[in-house]
Formats: structure tokens, sequence, C-alpha cells
């Protein structure tokens, strides 16, 4: 056997793979920003199927509108905001971990929580007072939907945040800066999916 | 050429469904037995022998690919007459269907346990009143275009008729409009063949196929039976009415603001689906002689007996699985019953000797 | 070869050989204790999903009959019975075995990488399965289990609308779609491990066509699952909510759609076909290959036609639903795609065959069982082409027919390809060799014992047996004679085909134990797996290697062995 030995990085904790021992690459980038965009991929099915089928029936039924129109449009773009700013503030703590600066990621990571924060606090506000007026999860389909997938979306923030935070608390001993990004992508798919969600279920009417 | 072990067909386009399978078995089991001989020869062929080495062929060039694309094309352009012959005899069974005909046609009704069959009566129209049902017996008349209307009450069902060659899923919500043309007379098998609860395998009814004038017959005397409301009660008629649920059938949507009759009741609701009146032993006990019948039950796997009293009958209705006659098994859903359509059925049983 | 190595060698790992007994073997984060765990789980649940066919199959022979070890059957357990079994079959024994097992243990040691990409990850996929499949038990032993056929359509999923409600008293069933949703969320994580690791951890030199077929389906197979999944677990989720909260999304009368339910089922459900099917084709051309001496027959051509049948995968599913209420008019469309479907695998099966041709084959039991994967798939494969035809599934759709259909199909894909991989790469995993007649006696009496299950039930099928009947005392026109004597002859292969499992179990037991140490490369094959110890170490190689040439370079004219292995330079 007469191959030589190519010493190989530890590939656990580097993020960029090895040059020396990996030279064709399908795929350029760093094997856990590969990983993210395959979750986010398998991720868009999933809410992708659902929205599919949402968008069918609602065509299916007109009068769905009317009950559209006992969501909380203000609230829902109060909360379309917080999403929006935090995805700001999420790239922010990129940047700043890009810098080594381990402060700004730290306090942009934390302002992107408390956005975060703040959008399922109106989110439970806006589910109680759905619930106390009786359009609860089986008072009608829209409202299954509605309950359906904004709560699907509710538990991806959730999912997120808890994400950000394991995050934030490496980063703040000056571990893992390279985790910050695959956060943000994270962090940005639960926008999107938001931005669809939003007009879908309170704008159109 | 008729080798396939089917069933007697006794359909028109059945003919067809069978020429198909027997065209595709004729294809496929030719180049099924050509390329089994051939994978078997190799393998007595070309065994290890000592000092003899394979052939170096890695079959990248177009050169040795054509022995996989030749035979290829032959498949595709098999693949495509199949796929043309069957495109016809599908149009004709499932997409063409017939404009309906005076008075042949039927609603057909799947229901936990058993089929409701229902009947245009005299006016060749379906949901008006004089319609008349019959439970897991469909009559229909030979060379005769039949029409129907195919409905599901609780879960999925599926109407099989082997002999016909022809099966429809029945979807509650839906209406799925069907037909056949039967060719011979006699009496045959219909299947439910989507699983539908712990009956399924009892779920069953007899397809009889009569000469024109034993159906006309036959149709004549049960549209006969038919007791019409005053002329006033009359509802506007309805075809293939679109609501599926047990609400709007029969009985229940003759009358709406006094309840039907134990005796219709039972029809409507699919009791007599599992339940005879002449003793004959079905899914259930038969309602023959019920009341103050002894019974031995099974209540939670202990044994007892019971006298059959009125008390019982109710909880057996809404309890359905509480007590189980011994030789049965609980599998009877519970049907919901308002509290004046429950004390008519009671009643009625009561009386049923 | 392997002391001049020595000095160079990396062992990054090294400090694992301290761990503790948990660390090493249950709560392992090294692929091939993982690819081990998958694999045993796999084959004890084979043997649940098993003792489930053995059950019914006894009921349907001698109805109402009491069957030894189990006693007298009822028509709720029967239906429950059935569920499982095609639940366990395809999600706790195919795809743990042929995707998560063989994924794990090949796809790092045949790209020459020391772990998947993410072990811990790879730990956590494991352990969401293995929860899953206690939540499955447990489904099954709690009241009121799922009873709808392992397709569950509701409304009789959902306990019939408007649902009647009771979470305890339906408890079973809701578990059965929470254990089917985990074990999807297992096997995303695994999947996304499995193309991560492919991508970015080659050796040196390995282009994407020097890759083992193996790693390609393994590869495509975890895309098609991964493109798939997504509808089905929203769907799963809503049937979860329609059974124990009393929504309606399949509720016709409050706007819901039952049909909707099989949309989600199929568009996952056909692709998962594929899902299962590629590894095995993968792993079988790999014993072809290295018994036959002979490059694989049109390897490119393999794959393209593979990576076309995953894309055609997701135009097919509405093949299910020919008579389910669809608009006739798909019907014509997906009928034409269904039987199209069948072009890239005859690529495959003629690539196969010609593999063959001028080859130097030594039948041993893996190749008997790969080349007994192709005989029976090609039945499978065949009759497919009936059933695709949508005028004659009119007849034929949830009849035996279909039943003998896609056990042809699967079999020879779990059962004969699963089998000929355990004995090909048991001298590699396992460190020593099987027992070859053992393992031959095994083969004839699996192909006898399946063959004559399933042959009868084609039969059967074709005079109008219907599927899913407890007792068929109650049908005079199946109860003829030769149909009656068929479902006996098809229950006696099937004890066969159990009685067949027993030299298999004595084997492996026997031979990991006591077998011949297998040496590094017992079938003189060339791809990277072969280059290490056997079994490998921690880490896999003792020195990475880089690879010069494809997998396939056997009898190369020149040379006098007739194997060049990926890893030697010219």
């Amino acid at each position: 056997m007469s191959t030589t030995a190519i010493e190989k990085n530890n590939l656990e904790e580097s993020d960029s793979v090895s040059e020396k021992w990996v030279r064709p690459r399908m795929v350029d980038m760093p094997k856990g920003r590969l990983a993210m965009w395959w979750l986010i991929a398998s991720e868009i099915v999933i809410f992708g199927g659902l929205i599919a089928t949402y968008i069918l029936f609602r065509l299916r039924h007109p009068e769905w509108g009317h009950a559209a129109g006992h969501t909380s449009t203000p609230l829902g773009a109060l909360n379309t905001f917080f999403l929006l700013t935090s995805s700001l503030t999420i790239v922010l703590a990129h940047d700043a971990a890009n810098r080594k600066d381990l402060k700004g990621a730290v306090r942009n990571m934390g302002i992107t929580l408390f956005f975060g924060l703040g959008f399922l606090v109106v989110k439970s506000i806006e589910y109680s007072t759905e619930i106390s007026h009786g359009f609860t999860l089986t008072a009608e389909l829209f409202w299954s939907f509605y309950f359906l997938m904004t709560g699907l979306h509710a538990l991806h923030v959730i999912a997120g945040m808890t994400t950000i935070f394991i995050i934030m608390l490496g980063v703040r001993k000056g571990k893992h800066l390279h985790r910050v990004e695959f956060a943000g992508m994270y962090w940005h798919l639960v926008d999107l999916v938001w931005i669809l969600l939003f007009p879908l279920l309170y704008i159109a009417h | 050429m008729n080798f396939l072990p089917f069933p007697e067909n006794i359909s028109t386009f059945g003919v067809e469904l069978d020429e198909l399978a027997h065209l595709i078995t004729i294809i496929t089991m030719t180049a099924f037995v050509i390329a089994e001989g051939i994978l078997l020869y190799f393998i007595l062929k070309f065994r290890k022998k000592p000092g003899v080495k394979a052939d170096y062929i890695p079959g990248n060039s177009w050169k040795q690919l054509k022995w996989i694309f030749i035979p290829l094309v032959v498949i595709v352009g098999l693949d495509l007459f199949i796929d043309e012959k069957n495109t016809h005899a599908w149009t004709l069974i499932k997409q063409n269907i017939p404009e309906k005909t005076h008075y042949e046609l039927v609603e057909i009704t799947g229901q936990q346990f058993s089929w409701l069959f229902r009947y245009p009566g005299r006016d060749g129209l379906l949901g008006t009143s004089d319609d008349f049902t019959s439970t897991n017996e469909l009559r229909i008349p030979v060379n005769e275009t039949v029409v129907f209307y195919l409905k599901a009450k609780d879960v999925l069902h599926s109407f099989f008729v082997p002999a016909m060659r022809f099966k429809q899923d029945a979807v509650p919500g839906r209406t799925i409009k069907g037909w056949f043309d039967a060719t011979k007379t006699g009496t045959y098998e219909i299947a439910c063949t989507e699983i539908c609860g712990a009956g399924h395998s009892l779920m069953k009814a007899n397809l009889i196929v009569q000469s024109k004038e034993e159906f006309k017959q036959w149709f004549e005397s049960e549209a006969g039976k038919v007791t019409l409301p005053a002329p006033g009660d009359k509802k506007a008629p309805e075809i293939a009415p679109s609501a599926a649920s047990g609400e709007h059938n029969t009985a229940a949507a003759k009358t709406e603001h006094q309840v039907a009759s134990g005796k219709d009741l039972l029809q409507a609701k699919g009791c007599l689906g599992c339940h005879s009146l002449d003793g004959s032993k079905l899914v259930g006990p038969s309602y023959k002689g019920l009341m103050g019948r002894k019974e031995m039950v099974l209540t939670q796997d202990k044994e007892h007996e019971v006298t059959v009293d009125e008390d019982y009958l109710r909880r057996s209705i809404t309890e359905p699985n509480a007590d189980v006659v011994k030789g049965f098994s609980g599998i009877m859903p519970k049907t919901p019953l308002s509290e004046e359509e429950l004390t008519a059925i009671v009643n009625h049983l009561k009386d049923l000797k | 070869m392997a002391t001049e190595v020595k000095q160079h060698s990396v062992s990054p790992h090294n400090h694992h050989s301290e761990l503790s007994f948990w660390r090493k073997y249950i709560f392992s984060t090294d692929h091939k204790v993982i690819g081990m765990q998958y694999l045993l789980t796999g084959l004890i649940m084979v043997f649940v999903g098993g003792f489930f066919a053995y059950v019914f199959r006894m009921q349907l022979a001698f109805p109402g009959q009491g069957i030894p070890l189990y006693g007298k059957l009822d028509a709720n357990a029967y239906n429950m019975m059935i569920t499982m079994h095609g639940t366990i079959m395809i999600f706790w024994v195919a795809m743990p075995l042929l995707v998560a097992a063989f994924g794990n243990l090949l796809i790092p040691t045949m790209i020459g990488a020391d772990d998947m990409a993410f072990p811990t990850l790879n730990m956590i996929s494991y352990w969401v399965f293995f929860i899953s499949t206690v939540v499955l038990i447990l489904s099954m032993v709690l009241p009121g289990p799922m009873a709808a056929g392992w397709t569950a359509y509701p409304p009789l999923s959902a306990n019939g609308y408007p649902a009647q409600i009771d979470f305890w008293g339906s408890i079973g069933g809701s578990l059965w779609i929470l254990a089917v949703a985990l074990e999807f969320v297992a096997f995303l994580i695994g999947g996304i491990n499995f193309l991560v690791t492919t991508f970015n951890m080659r050796a040196p030199g390995m282009k994407l066509m020097d890759m083992p077929i193996t790693v390609w389906m393994m590869n495509i197979a975890v895309l098609v699952f991964m493109f798939s999944v997504g509808p089905l677990v929203a769907g799963a989720v809503m049937l979860l909510f329609d059974r124990s909260f009393g929504t309606g999304f399949y509720n016709p009368a409050v706007g819901g759609d039952p049909i909707l339910f099989q949309h989600f089922f199929w568009f996952f459900g056909h692709p998962e076909v594929y899902v299962i099917l590629l590894p095995g084709l993968g792993m079988v051309a790999e014993v072809i290959a290295t018994m036959a001496r002979k490059p694989l027959f049109g390897y490119k051509a393999i794959i393209y036609a593979s990576i076309i049948s995953g894309f055609l995968s997701f135009i097919v599913w509405a093949h299910h639903q020919f008579i389910a209420g669809i608009d006739p008019r798909m019907a014509v469309f997906f009928s034409f795609t269904t039987i199209m479907i069948s072009v890239p695998f005859a690529v495959w099966m003629f690539a196969a065959i010609a593999t063959l041709w001028k080859a130097s084959i030594t039948l041993n039991t893996p190749m008997l069982f790969a080349l007994g994967f192709i005989g029976e798939f090609l039945l499978g494969g065949v009759t497919g082409i009936y059933l695709g035809a949508s005028a004659f599934d009119i007849y034929a759709h949830d009849n035996y027919f279909v039943v003998a259909h896609f056990h042809y199909a699967l079999i020879p894909d779990v059962f004969f390809g699963g089998l000929a991989a355990i004995y090909f790469w048991y001298p590699k995993f396992v460190g020593r060799m099987y027992n070859e007649t053992l393992g031959k006696v095994h083969f004839w009496l699996t192909t006898l014992g399946f063959n004559m299950i399933f042959l009868p039930l084609f039969y059967n099928g074709l005079k109008g047996e219907h599927r899913r009947i407890f007792d068929y005392s109650a049908w005079p026109s199946l109860m003829s004679a030769d149909m009656t004597q068929n479902r006996v002859i098809a229950t006696v292969g099937m004890l066969i085909l159990c009685a067949a499992q027993i030299p298999f179990v004595i084997n492996m037991i026997h031979s990991a134990r006591k077998g011949v140490k297998a040496e590094r490369n017992p079938w003189k094959a060339n791809s990277l797996e072969w280059v290490t110890a056997s079994p490998p170490p921690h880490g896999n190689f003792e020195t990475y290697p880089s690879v010069y040439r494809g997998p396939y370079e056997y009898s190369v004219p020149g040379r006098e062995e007739d194997y060049w292995p990926q890893h030697l330079p010219q």
C-alpha cells in the first residue's frame, strides 16, 4: 500500500473541509452550510405541501374570506415587522461574528431573540382573543388550517430561538463562531414562511 | 384466446378489459420468459473456469450499449401499444358515461357494513318521494344500460362486481357516476373492496340480473308499495343529490317534520344490512322474535345471560358494543339518532315477532 | 502492507478506545455501530412483521381455527395485523435495513471517509428511530390501534366523521401516526447526513463518476425521500388533529376532502417504493460485478436511468387512486407515466444481465441472492405493467393480484437484495466468514417459500379474490376448490419461508463467534471498504486512501490479477 498518508484535519470542529485530502468537491461550501440548505429544502417541502393544500381549499371555498376577516391584520403586520427586523439583526450578528466581534454578535443575537419572543407574545395574544371569540381549532375548517399552519410556524420560531440561544452561549465564550451563519439561514426560513402565511391567512379576505 | 382464470364476464365492457389483460399477458410474459431464459443461460454458461478470465466489457460506448438500447426501444414501443389499448378501454368504462335512460337509474350507498340501493320509483327521478330502497340486493334488467350514482355514508367503500369487471370507490361527500350493461341473467356477488372497519369482510350484496319482463314486474310491485304523501308535501325532484349523508336518505328526507316510522328507520339507517328480519344470521343477530329472547352476552369479556327488554334494546343501540351477543363480534358502529328516532326504532323492534 | 503504513497512520480517534461500554456500543457516534444498530433493529422488526403475516396467513388458510402461538383471531385483530404488517415491513424493515443500515455502513467506507459528516447527528437519528419503534410497539398494545390498512385512509383512520373523539380509547392509532412521523424525522436527519458526507468527504481523486453505484443509489434515494415526504408529514399531522381533536381536514361535511389524504400518502408512497428499491439495486449491482469479475455494464447509463426514475417517481402516484374517485381524465396521464417508468428499470435489468455475458461467475450465497433478486424482480416488474394499465386496474385494484405484484417487487428487493448485502459485507463488518452451506440452504428454502406464497396469489387475484378479507367463508365465489387450495399452498409457503430463516439466524450468530477470520478483501473487490481491516477500526482507515479509477475495473486486459482496486496508483 503505497498511498501517501495525508494528514487530515479534525473535521468535527472545522467548518472548512481540509483542502488536503478532499480534492474533488461537488459543492464548494462547508458541510454545515450544505446540511442547512438540505434541511431548509426539506422544510420547504413540508410547508409547501401545507400551503398548496390551503390555497387549493381556499379557492374551493370563497366563503373563508369572511372567516379570514376575523384575524387581526394589525397584529399580524406587527409580527411581520418583528420577524423582518430580527432577520436584519441576525445578519448583523453574522457580520459581527465574521469580524470576530464577539460582543456585537452576542448583542445582535440577543436582539433577534427579543424580537422572536415579541412575536410569540403577540401570537399568543392573537390566539387567546380568537379562542375567546369562539374561533377555536374546530370552529371552521379555515380556523383548523389557521391554527395548524401558524402553530407549526410558531414551533419553528421556538426551535430557531433555541438554536440561536445555544449558539449565543457558545459565541460568548468565543466558540463556534461559524455557526451564527447557520442559525441565520434557519431564521430566514422561519421569516420566509411567515411572509407567505401573512397574506394568505390575514390579508386575503 | 382466453387463458386467464377470470370469472365469467357478464358486462359489455368486460370484454375489452379481458382482452387488454390477455394482450398484456402475451407481451409481458414473452419478454419475461426471454429475459429469464437469457439470465439462466448466462448463469449456466459463464461459470468460473480455471485459467479463464472474464471479458472486459464496461458498456460505456454506444457500440456496446446498443445491447441495452435496442431491446429498450422495443419495450417502449410495446408499452405505448399497451397504453393506447388501455386508454381506449378506460375511456369506455369510466369516462364516456352514457346519459341517463328512462328509469334505469339507481343510487348506491355504501355504509358500514351494507350496500343500500335506491330506485327512482315510477317517475324515473331519484330524490323524489316515490323512491324505494333495498338493502344488499341490487336488481337490474339484462341488456339495458344502467346508470348509477355511487355514494358513501360514513367511510370509504368500494363497489366491486367481479363479474362486471367493475369497481369504483364510494367516497363520503362525493357522488360518482358510473354505468354498466349486463349481458346475462343470474345472481352475482357485489363486494366492498376498501377496508371499512371490522365488518368489512361481511359487507356483501347480491346483484340480480333479470329479464326485462321480470324486472319490470318486480319494479312495479315495489313501486306500488310506496305510500305517497299528500300532494302538497311533495318535494322538488332532485337528480343525483349531492349531499351524501344519511340525513338525506329516503325515510328521513321524506318527511322532515315528523319522525319516520321505525320500520323505515331500520332501512334508512342501514340496520337491516346486518340484522335480518327473517331470523337468518347475518353480520349481527336477527331481529326476529327479539323481544323477550334470552341471549348469552359478553360484557367486558364476562359471559352472562340477559333477557331482551326495552332497556337492553336502547343500550344496544346507543352503546353498541357494551354487550356483545355470543357468537358475534363487537363491530357495530354508533349511529347518530335523535331521541324520537331511537324511541321509534325500539318500539318497532318490540313489535317484531 | 499494514505494518509498512503504520508509521504514517492517522488515528484521530485513539482516545475512543477508552470509552465506556455505553458510549462504545449504545450511544456510539461511530457510523459502523449505528449501522449495526439499524440493522439489528430492522432484523428484529422483520420477525414482528413476519409473525403477523404468519397469524393472518394461517387464518386465511384455516379460517376460524385456533392458530398455534396465537389462538383465535378476530376481525379487529386481523385488521390491526394487516395494518402493522405493512407499516413494519416498509417503514421499520425496508427503510432501516436497506437505507439506514447499509447507508451508514457503506457510504463512509466506500468513499474513504473516517465517519459521517455529523456523527452526533447520526446518533440522534438512530435514537429518534428507536423511540419511534417503541412508540409503534406501544401503539399496538394500547387501546384502539390503527386498523385501517397501512395506507390509513380517512375517514376510517380518523374514527369516522364527525370524529368520535375518545382520546384514550383510541390512543393506539394516534400513536401509530406519531410513530410514523417520528420515523420520517429520523430518516430526514440521517438523509441530510448521507448527502453531506457524500458531497464533502470523498477521498482525494474520487469524482462523482468514480463512486460505487451503491453510494449513488443511496443518495438518489435520500433525495427522493426528502422531496416527497414533506406533504405527508403535514398530512399526518392533519389526520392526527382530525382523530384526536375533532378538526375536519378530511371531513366533507365541513368542507374537507378524504381523497386529499390519499394524495398526500401516495405522493410520498410511490417515490418511497424507489427509496427502498434503489439502494437494493445498487448493492445487488455491487455483488454481481464482483462475483462475475466483470465491470458493471453501462455504469453511467444505470446512474442516469436511476436519476430519471427518481424524477418520474414524482408523477406516477395517482396510479394508486385510479378508482378512488379522482377525475377519470387524470388516469390517462398517470397510466402513461406509470407504464413509462418501467423503462429506466428495464435499463437496469438489461445492464445487470449484460454484466453476466462472458463473465466468470462464482455462485456463492451473496451471488445467489443477487441473481435471485433479478430473476424474481423481473416478475414483479412485468406484473406492474398490468396494474399501470388503468383499465385492468379497475378489476385488479385492492385484489390479490396487487398483493402478489408488490410482494414480488419488495421481497426480492428487501429480502433478496438485503440478504445479498448482508452476506456480501458480513466478512467486512463482522470480521469473520459466514458458513457457505447454511447460506445456500437459506437461499434455496427462501426462494421456494417465497414463490410458493405469491405465485398462487396471482391466480387467486385474477379469479377476483379481494384484499383485507378476514374470512372468505362468507364469499361463495371465492371458496372454489382451487382457490382454497391456493390459500393453503400460500400458507405452507409462508411456513417454509419462516423455517428458512432458522439457518440464517444460526449462521449469523455462530459465524460471528466461531467463523473463520476474514481477510481484508475476501472477494477481491475494488471499492475502498475492502482496503481497510475487517472489521474496520474506529476511524475506518489506517491511512486515508486516494482514488485513481472507477470501482468496477475487473478483468482489465493486460493485468495479471482480475481486479484493480480503486486506491492503487497506476
